[in-house]
């Protein structure tokens, strides 16, 4: 009889370290929420909120293994919704990055390779989209790494349906005169 | 030994069968289905997602039947009230990796956490952390995703290019493949610790395996001749032998039914199919006492 009471406590005491173990996982997984930028867009509308990412934010495990590899993303299902009447042709350009930026889509009608969309997006649709890219070592050693923006033009026409800016940092160097304006957060003009 | 090889190469034929079936580039399963329910999602180890519907069916947010990630959810469930975990034990390339990896290893380098340590409330706590953590903490479905980590393995890791890798995915490789993966007996311990998607389905295997009706793991007491092969060779660590009374115990809570137990057994004390499982009070029909001279035998 004590030997099943000492085990049905034991068993009890592992069942709740467990539980706080796993929402300590989650706790852990807030803390590095911030080494992955991610955004909302509204479309048609050029006032969508700046994207800002900060590599101080990485874990260690990103710190030590991959530093410089940076993922730019919108929400996991949805991020990018057409709140206009009309369907929207759409292609995803990017500008002002450093080197290649990888494009990922949830949607199969995406085209990774031109940022286009293969049929318009319909009114109140969404769709996912993810940038992910490379940062060259030199551009890390320094506050402000560079400013980029995501446009969401119509492939047609060219006109500019919305458009998201995009701003690198890393707050464990120190600002320099120049980099004020990205930590005052008003960013830099294209 | 040799059935034990055929046994560990058949299933193996079935977990490249459910790597056939859902992870990218072939990823079939999403793709028939996406394809019956006319979706222009892609086709990939996302759009099956287990873990979210888990923790979307408890919160109610997101919760649409006609997904893929749904229907298959609840497929899965009834898959395990009826057959057990056949998911596990059969389909789930991502937990059979870490196993055949192990296999390369020695045992004597291998940590044996089953043996010190009950497996079943560590399976349990994290599973209610899991369940609590979008009320709490935000959701830990995508970040500590082993499946979603196979196939980045798949689709480029294997030549070096995994893509952006966060914390918590490092982590995740770290635990799944390493620690809990080749580094522990069986290879199976993040099946066994840290799989919500396989402590849900023990948990209604655990019901389902009440009813005659369902299949499970059946023990024939009086064919086992304590040789303990079933549990030197059960990845999960679900068979053990009781200090004291020296038989066998299995935990249902632990058990993937992959079969490998019933496979290795010399004597066949062991089978999977319906009826009474034989491992408590209920012996199976072979070995019903039987009126001797003696008494009840």
């Amino acid at each position: 009889m004590k030997k099943l009471k000492r085990s049905t406590v034991v068993t009890v005491c592992l069942f709740i370290a467990m539980n706080a173990l796993t929402i300590g996982l989650g706790y852990y997984r807030e803390s590095v929420m911030g080494e992955r930028a991610s955004f909302m867009v509204s479309l048609p509308s050029q006032d969508n909120k700046p994207v800002m990412l900060d590599l101080a934010e990485q874990g260690f495990p990103k710190h030590l293994f991959q530093p410089g590899k940076v993922s730019i993303s919108s929400d996991h299902r949805e991020g990018i919704t057409n709140k206009g009447e009309k369907p929207l042709p759409l292609q995803v350009v990017t500008k002002g990055f450093p080197g290649k930026v990888t494009l990922h889509s949830n949607t199969s009608e995406f085209d990774e390779k031109t940022g286009q969309l293969g049929r318009p997006l319909e009114s109140n649709q969404s769709f996912s989209l993810s940038l992910d890219l490379e940062i060259p070592d030199k551009l890390r050693q320094q506050y402000h790494i560079f400013s980029g923006l995501i446009q969401f033009i119509d492939p047609k026409s060219g006109n500019l349906l919305g458009v998201v800016p995009v701003h690198v940092v890393n707050s464990q160097i120190p600002v320099s005169a120049g980099d004020s304006d990205i930590k005052n957060g008003s960013g830099y003009d294209f | 030994m040799k059935k034990n090889r055929v046994s560990v190469l058949y299933r193996a034929g079935w977990y490249t069968l459910g790597l056939l079936l859902f992870f990218t580039p072939f990823a079939y399963y999403q793709k028939v289905l996406l394809w019956l329910l006319n979706s222009p999602s892609m086709g990939n180890i996302h759009a099956l997602c287990f873990r979210m519907t888990i923790q979307n069916m408890i919160t109610g947010k997101n919760v649409h039947i006609f997904t893929v990630a749904t229907i298959s959810t609840l497929l899965l469930f009834l898959a395990a009230f009826l057959a057990g975990p056949f998911f596990c034990g059969r389909l789930c390339a991502a937990g059979a990796l870490p196993e055949y990896l192990g296999r390369l290893l020695p045992d004597k380098w291998k940590i044996d956490w089953h043996r010190g340590v009950n497996p079943v409330p560590i399976r349990y706590g994290f599973l209610a952390g899991y369940l609590l953590s979008p009320f709490l903490t935000g959701s830990i479905a995508c970040a500590f995703c082993n499946f979603s980590f196979l196939e980045r393995l798949i689709n480029g890791g294997l030549w070096g290019d995994f893509g952006v890798l966060g914390s918590t995915t490092i982590l995740t490789a770290l635990l799944w493949l390493i620690i809990f993966g080749v580094m522990t007996k069986g290879g199976r311990g993040y099946c066994s610790f840290l799989c919500p998607v396989g402590a849900v389905q023990s948990l209604i295997h655990s019901i389902g395996a009440r009813f005659d009706f369902t299949y499970k793991l059946r023990y024939a007491k009086d064919k086992c001749v304590d040789c303990s092969v079933c549990i030197k060779n059960c990845p999960m660590g679900a068979l053990q032998k009781e200090m004291e009374t020296e038989r066998i115990d299995y935990q249902i809570h632990n058990c993937i039914t992959c079969r490998q137990c019933e496979a290795v057994c010399p004597v066949g004390a062991l089978s999977y199919g319906r009826g009474k499982n034989g491992w408590s009070s209920n012996p199976l029909p072979e070995s019903i006492p039987v009126l001797t001279e003696e008494g009840i035998q």
